[in-house]
């Protein structure tokens, strides 16, 4: 009688011990599919960052291009790109620069000094800091900084051959 | 007279369990491939990207200096290693190496081909520590055409 009861017992526990080791495998699972999921998220949005913000400023000085039309300087203190351009005979800046954990924009009338703040300039991109130097007289070279530590770098050479004044 | 015990019905549930996890097993080893996989084609296009990025400034520098070596090594942080080239070696984590270092695990290496008129030619090629190619891109640097007008 005794036995029938330890082996009725015996079964229920064993029973239970492997629904609880199908548990555990499920979560184990789980944990890992979500885990690898969120690092691939992690790298993408990293990578996405880093390459648009750079392809965006590239792309900008592509569009600018022309001989005396770029400078690299700084906007209150910031380092700024500015991209001059001219409409029905006045003169504009383009001014890209970083501020407050983004990547801005900042279109204005040449010499208008505006004060910098989080509501100048066009939000673009949310990064940490961006810098931009004369590597050569014909070429450009960007820093970025992205908010999670991250780096990049990228050189534009100018087409025009020249004029990256400051 | 024996009294037979019935059974406890855990059998039946045993039975049931063990189908469930045998289907569990089937479906986890697909899904466990799949995230290799994943994660396998994650890391794959972080390094294309990066090898994109490195290959397009050596591109951009050789451009801006005319084709010099010299002056691109020295843009670039890389070391010269022959008479018609240069390689820039980066860390696992596509950090700039000091020329020369030892440990590197990716090198962007610019091979300038033979002399040809009105332009220097070259091919920069991003490969690993193994020598696997990652990415490649030939660039061409045009002579001053006003001077031979």
């Amino acid at each position: 009688m005794n036995t029938a009861k330890n082996s009725h017992t015996i079964d229920v526990v064993f029973v239970l011990a492997v629904a609880c080791a199908f548990a555990a495998s499920v979560l184990t699972v789980l944990m890992l599919g979500a885990n690898v999921y969120g690092s691939m998220q992690k790298t993408s949005e990293e990578e996405f960052k880093s390459r648009v913000c750079l392809s965006y400023i590239a792309a900008k000085i592509h569009a600018n291009d022309s001989l005396g039309k770029l400078h690299v300087g700084t906007y209150e203190g910031a380092p700024a790109l500015y991209l001059d351009a001219e409409f029905d005979g006045t003169g504009y800046n383009t001014i890209i620069y970083s501020y407050d954990g983004w990547l801005r924009e900042l279109f204005c009338e040449k010499g208008l000094e505006l004060e910098l703040s989080s509501d100048s300039g066009t939000p673009v991109l949310e990064i940490g800091s961006v810098s931009f130097e004369n590597a050569l007289p014909n070429l450009l070279s960007i820093e970025f900084q992205g908010s999670n530590g991250d780096s990049g770098k990228l050189f534009v050479n100018l087409r025009c051959g020249g004029g990256v004044g400051t | 007279m024996k009294v037979r015990s019935t059974g406890s019905g855990s059998g039946m549930f045993l039975t049931e369990l063990l189908m469930a996890i045998l289907i569990f097993a089937v479906a986890s080893a697909i899904c466990l491939r799949v995230f290799v996989a994943a994660n396998h084609v994650s890391a794959e296009s972080s390094r294309l990207n990066h090898a994109v990025a490195s290959a397009q400034n050596c591109a951009e520098c050789f451009k801006a200096t005319g084709g010099s070596l010299p002056e691109t090594a020295a843009l670039l942080g890389g070391a010269f290693t022959g008479t018609r080239a240069i390689e820039v070696r980066f860390d696992s984590g596509w950090q700039l190496l000091p020329p020369g270092e030892p440990s590197f695990c990716y090198v962007a290496a610019i091979v300038r081909m033979p002399e040809k008129a009105g332009s220097i030619d070259a091919q920069v090629t991003v490969c690993d520590i193994a020598g696997t190619k990652i990415f490649t891109i030939p660039v061409s640097s045009f002579q001053d055409q006003e001077a031979e007008l």
